[in-house]
């Protein structure tokens, strides 16, 4: 979406025009899914995170400084919900939720779609599983989403040297686990 | 088994290339547009508010009439000349509260001066009942 158009777009969503809202995210919530299903690795969840990213961002919108990058904005929204939620999921063993992806495949009317997001979640997962929350969020917004250091840092509020002993620690671990198998 | 720096990158770069799809993104659409559209924004028919208007006013005006009127009957009452005529006779009549009014004696001296006066009528009242009994 060409600059002018976006923010044509959110002058006219900070008046409260749904329209232009609902524009913005049909453009915005694909990025935003796929940030935090990587992160989240469950369908369900990521869907969740999406719908509080956007409410969050209607609610806010007249706080928005046009003179940012909107998606920085936006990633940092998101990040920070995937963020609460890890931090009060706690390492919880995900045996329901994948039992609920099953029941949610065998069901869909998208079988095949959500048959390899199921694996490509369970795949994260296995990867990603005994990262910390922080790490985990580095890691998925420099080596899979790759964004800049400079623009992980604008979202998620860590220095430049977090970030990267973070990734450091979660490439490590990653490493660890491969290993193993 | 030994791994690494080339290992771990294709590994993240088959994550990478695995972008996840969403099923379903209409409806999440949807969904959100439903959230963030407020309830209570629902249009109010027309009608209904001319009659809150009109209730308003209403209420407005018959509670200033009520203070008006209030206002207007005290005036009226304090200042009309029955009302000083009672006031004169309940001043002449009671000796001992004229004269606190006046600020001639003290509370003390208007109790004295109607223990005396009831002293002095109860003299009248037993003279009268012996007369009567006589």
């Amino acid at each position: 979406m060409d600059k002018p158009t976006l923010n044509d777009l959110i002058d006219r969503s900070k008046r409260n025009d749904q329209k232009s809202f609902r524009r913005i995210v049909e453009t915005h919530q694909s990025m935003i899914y796929s940030l935090a299903f990587r992160i989240m690795c469950n369908e369900e969840e990521a869907k969740d995170i999406v719908q509080e990213t956007f409410i969050k961002v209607w609610l806010n919108l007249s706080g928005f400084d046009p003179e940012k990058k909107f998606s920085t904005w936006i990633y940092s929204i998101a990040a920070h919900l995937c963020l609460d939620k890890l931090k009060s999921k706690k390492r919880r063993f995900q045996a329901e939720a994948f039992d609920k992806n099953l029941y949610d495949v065998a069901t869909s009317e998208n079988a095949d779609q959500k048959l390899l997001n199921t694996e490509l979640g369970s795949l994260i997962l296995a990867l990603t599983n005994n990262l910390t929350p922080k790490q985990k969020i580095v890691f998925t917004l420099r080596d899979l989403e790759e964004l800049e250091v400079a623009e992980i840092e604008e979202i998620t509020g860590l220095s430049a040297k977090k970030i990267k002993s973070n990734l450091f620690l979660a490439r490590q671990t990653i490493r660890q686990k491969l290993e193993n198998y | 088994m030994e791994i690494n720096d080339n290992t771990l990158n294709i590994a993240i770069n088959n994550l990478k290339r695995q972008k996840p799809e969403m099923t379903d993104a209409e409806m999440l659409t949807d969904s959100i547009m439903e959230r963030i559209t407020p309830k209570n924004k629902r249009k109010t028919p027309s009608f209904l508010l001319v009659i809150r208007t009109i209730s308003s006013s209403a209420a407005v005006f018959l509670l200033g009439l009520f203070f008006f009127q209030q206002t207007n009957t005290t005036e009226l009452y304090t200042n009309s000349p029955t009302a000083k005529v009672a006031e004169l006779k309940i001043e002449v009549h009671s000796e001992c509260l004229t004269k606190v009014n006046s600020k001639e004696k003290s509370v003390l001296d208007v109790y004295l001066c109607r223990s005396k006066t009831n002293s002095i009528k109860n003299q009248r009242f037993q003279s009268f009942y012996h007369q009567l009994r006589n």
